[in-house]
């Protein structure tokens, strides 16, 4: 029995790994900041913990609130909605901070409410619209539309690259 | 992260392969000694030939092909200085110190994940100047042969050339020449030699050993090791006694320069000959690669059994944990407080007090342990300065003595590491600008090679390590003039200065090093870089110097940075720690305490004057309670390097132990902060840079107004 090997050329292997891709689910969690849905991949949250007293930290920029000692570890906290220049209104019981760890560092993300766990393909997710005001487009890594309840919902992928992007100098 | 095999693999090579350069570099400074004092110890070479050769191979595993071919032609080298080939020149010594810096550099660029490709440049260029040395063939050695030895033909036949080479060396410095012949059972021949060696090691070398041509049985080996020794025949026979073995001198010739009749000597056996001498170091000389291979392994495999390689970070993780359990002690202790008032449970309560009493001793053993495991010695940065100092004296034609004490000293990893920058800058100015040219010295009556000596010692929680030059000292009319052409000081000013003063104008930036470099050698470095360094160190470092005598930096520095000692205080509603260590009194006073000069708060303290600080006015916070400042006060007095300030603080909340932790990557180059630590009640609290803060203070005020 004679069988036919073909060799897989390089485009015939990258089409095949587009396709894993697409198929692969990713876990995407939600949270509401300023009225707004937003998203960070699942796989860079540590923890999540309550809010408790930030130390503030001078000479930084307004964003950074200050930090905390989360087991042992002390890591900056940003306030997202200061961050991405929305809407503060007061933090209610519902806020949280999200224990994210970014380039071997951990951060803290002060956010509104945290909503859940979404799932779905890469191919799902859309770059970000180019109508997007200036100030905020750079935070943002793509669209994602899920259907939920028989509603189409959309969520805003944030970009940690851009968020945690920051430094304080002198 | 990356905590993948090959990537764990890789580092554990990296720092397997800086040891064994660090090694290197001692065996060569140990050579460079001796080669001054005249004589050198084979074995050193032979070590040097070891280190070099296992990084050959560990390089060759990981593909660091940069430093394989270094090492493979560095190994070219020290095979031609082991087998006397080569001279060891002084030209041939710096060649291997560069090697040194190279290897130092591929560990540096591997670790960093690049290829380092400029690197490959210099790589090629050493190995080329290498092999132009090795490959110079030799004078002299060929010109005498044997030194009046009847050495038998057959027995230089089977010399390696390394023995060869030792022959003549032992020859040459005028050692007899013995044979001892020797049998041994099959079984334990390598125990049986070894013995034999051992005893004698005490009196000579042992050039070779070779089995004798009379095979006695078939259950014995015999032979004749060659031994020189400067002894006479007794003395080596009453060594071996009791091991059955028959000494003989070799004979010599009776053109032999001292005139002894061949006679004499009993005949050696012909087929093989001894020769032998004693080594020049005392330390009996290995044969071949082979047997240097396997010498090479027992040492690898008994460094292993005794030593732990650790990554700092794991024991940085241990520390965080000791830190985190006392404030589990901290909250625990509360629990008892509260437990004590209720009178019901005054049994419980002594149970829980004798309990808590033992886990806080042992708590701060555990403490205790982990801060000594991560102490290193100085020696580790001295080596390195001796290197440097060798180059930098020999560019700048001057002649060095380096004196060293207290290399044992010992100081946490991180500060050591920290401080091998600032050491070699405080070296090259030495060098540079310190110790004059030596026809500059002769003039003056000193001796023609400089002098520099680093003394290290522990002084309670603090090691003190003081640099001393015997050379011009500072200039300090020209420091003055320099610094008020900076418009450092005013003209009028600069008259008041005291000598002290004066001198720590040198940490100034931009006064140390333009003008005097441009004449010296160009290479000056700021010493306010140096100063920086230190106190970022929480060190302090202070300056003495006397025209024509000399200069001396005193360094202080504390013993690790991993645990602390903190006052904690409550300024502008916060709290706030300062670290005990830059701290040198506190004291209560009243608003009415507090004079301005020049807008300027200040106080008069013993009757000097001492500029104030506010932690609110620095970090421009905002004062939450509204009443504003109390009238009642404390101040901080903190000083580091030259300056002192006192803080103006609302609180004093007593001294605690703290870990002091880094605020992260976005926030390390906050200004005045120097990290963070968690006091009980999961409450943190920033830990003050007092270094910056006390800059700043003095910065914003004084020098400015001169300008």
């Amino acid at each position: 029995m004679s069988e036919r090997i073909t060799f897989a050329t390089e485009e015939t292997y990258l089409l095949r790994q587009d396709d894993r891709r697409a198929r692969e689910r990713r876990g995407v969690l939600t949270f509401a900041v300023g009225g707004e849905v937003y998203g960070v991949d699942i796989l860079s949250i540590r923890e999540i913990i309550k809010l408790r007293e930030i130390t503030e930290v001078p000479r930084a920029p307004r964003f950074l609130l200050g930090v905390v000692t989360v087991r042992g570890l002390v890591m900056p906290v940003v306030d997202l909605r200061l961050r991405l220049k929305l809407d503060a209104p007061e933090l209610g019981r519902a806020a949280r901070i999200l224990v994210v760890m970014h380039k071997g560092e951990r951060y803290g993300l002060l956010v509104d409410e945290v909503r859940g766990v979404v799932r779905f393909a890469d191919n799902q997710i859309e770059p970000p619209p180019p109508s997007l005001s200036p100030s905020e487009a750079p935070f943002l890594a793509g669209i994602a539309r899920y259907p939920e309840a028989g509603e189409e919902r959309m969520v805003i992928l944030l970009s940690l690259d851009a968020v945690l992007g920051f430094e304080v100098h002198s | 992260m990356s905590d993948s095999p090959t990537e764990k693999a890789l580092q554990e090579f990296l720092s397997e392969a800086q040891e064994i350069v660090e090694q290197f570099n001692r065996d060569l400074l140990a050579l460079d000694e001796q080669r001054a004092a005249g004589a050198f110890d084979p074995e050193v070479i032979n070590d040097a030939f070891r280190a070099v050769h296992s990084l050959k191979g560990l390089s060759g595993l990981f593909g660091v092909t940069r430093m394989t071919n270094l090492s493979h032609n560095l190994e070219n080298l020290l095979d031609s200085l082991r087998l006397g080939r080569v001279e060891l020149q002084p030209a041939t010594l710096d060649l291997l110190f560069e090697a040194v810096s190279l290897f130092n550099r591929i560990v540096g660029e591997t670790a960093a994940g690049g290829s380092g490709d400029d690197g490959a440049n210099l790589v090629e260029d050493l190995i080329a100047r290498l092999d132009r040395v090795a490959l110079r063939k030799e004078a002299s050695a060929e010109s005498s042969p044997w030194g009046g030895w009847e050495l038998d033909a057959s027995l230089l036949s089977v010399l390696t050339e390394y023995e060869e080479h030792r022959l003549r060396e032992n020859i040459k410095s005028g050692r007899s020449l013995f044979r001892i012949h020797a049998a041994f059972d099959l079984m334990t021949i390598d125990k049986g030699l070894d013995e034999l060696k051992g005893k004698l090691k005490p009196i000579g070398e042992v050039i070779t050993y070779l089995p004798s041509a009379e095979s006695a049985n078939d259950q014995q080996i015999e032979l004749d090791v060659i031994l020189g020794a400067q002894a006479e025949l007794r003395a080596v026979q009453e060594a071996v006694v009791g091991t059955g073995a028959v000494v003989a001198l070799l004979p010599r010739a009776k053109s032999a320069a001292d005139g002894r009749p061949s006679a004499m000597a009993p005949a050696a056996s012909a087929t093989t000959a001894a020769a032998g001498a004693a080594t020049t170091a005392g330390k009996a000389a290995k044969g071949e690669p082979k047997r240097i291979e396997r010498e090479e392994e027992e040492l690898t495999l008994k460094s292993v059994a005794q030593t732990v390689r650790v990554d700092i970070r794991k024991l940085d993780n241990l520390m965080n944990i000791v830190g985190e359990l006392g404030i589990a002690r901290a909250g625990l202790t509360q629990i008892l407080d509260r437990v004590k008032l209720d009178k019901s449970q005054t049994k419980l309560a002594r149970e829980l007090h004798h309990e808590l009493r033992s886990l806080s001793r042992k708590l701060d053993e555990l403490q205790a342990g982990i801060l000594e495991v991560r102490m290193v010695p100085l020696g580790q940065v001295f080596d390195k300065l001796s290197r440097v100092v060798r180059k930098i004296s020999r560019d700048a034609g001057k002649e060095i003595r380096l004196g060293i004490s207290g290399a044992d000293t010992e100081l946490d990893k991180l500060i050591v590491e920290e401080l091998s920058d600032p050491l070699m800058h405080i070296m090259r100015n030495c060098i540079d600008h310190g110790i004059e040219r030596p026809e500059a010295r002769k003039a003056a009556g000193k001796p023609e090679a400089g002098t520099i000596s680093i003394r290290a010692e522990q002084r309670g929680n603090h090691v003190v390590i003081q640099i001393e030059d015997d050379g011009r000292g500072l200039d300090e009319q020209k420091l003055i003039k320099k610094a008020v052409e900076r418009g450092v000081v005013g003209a009028h000013e600069a008259r008041e200065l005291s000598r002290r003063d004066v001198h720590n104008l040198i940490f100034l930036p931009g006064l140390s090093t333009k003008d005097v470099a441009d004449e010296m050698s160009g290479r000056g470095v700021g010493m306010d870089v140096v100063k920086t360094n230190i106190a970022r160190l929480s060190g302090i470092i202070d300056v003495e110097s006397e025209p024509g005598l000399g200069t001396r930096l005193t360094l202080t520095l504390p013993i690790t940075l991993a645990i602390i000692q903190a006052l904690v205080i409550r300024a502008a509603g916060r709290t706030f720690a300062v670290p005990l260590n830059s701290v040198l009194e506190s004291l209560r006073i009243t608003q009415a305490d507090v004079k301005t000069i020049e807008r300027r708060e200040v106080m008069s303290l013993r009757g000097q004057t001492l500029p104030l600080a506010r932690l609110e006015r620095l970090f421009r916070l905002e004062r939450d309670d509204l009443e504003g400042v109390p009238n009642k006060q404390f101040v901080v007095v903190v000083g580091l390097a030259q300056h002192r300030i006192g803080l103006l603080v609302d609180e004093l909340h007593g001294q605690e132990d703290i870990v002091i932790k880094s605020l992260g990557r976005a926030l390390a180059d906050v200004p005045g902060i120097a990290g963070a630590t968690e006091l009980g009640g999961k409450k943190t609290v920033l830990v003050l840079d007092v270094a910056q803060i006390v800059e700043e203070a003095v910065g914003a005020g004084g020098g400015q107004e001169a300008a």
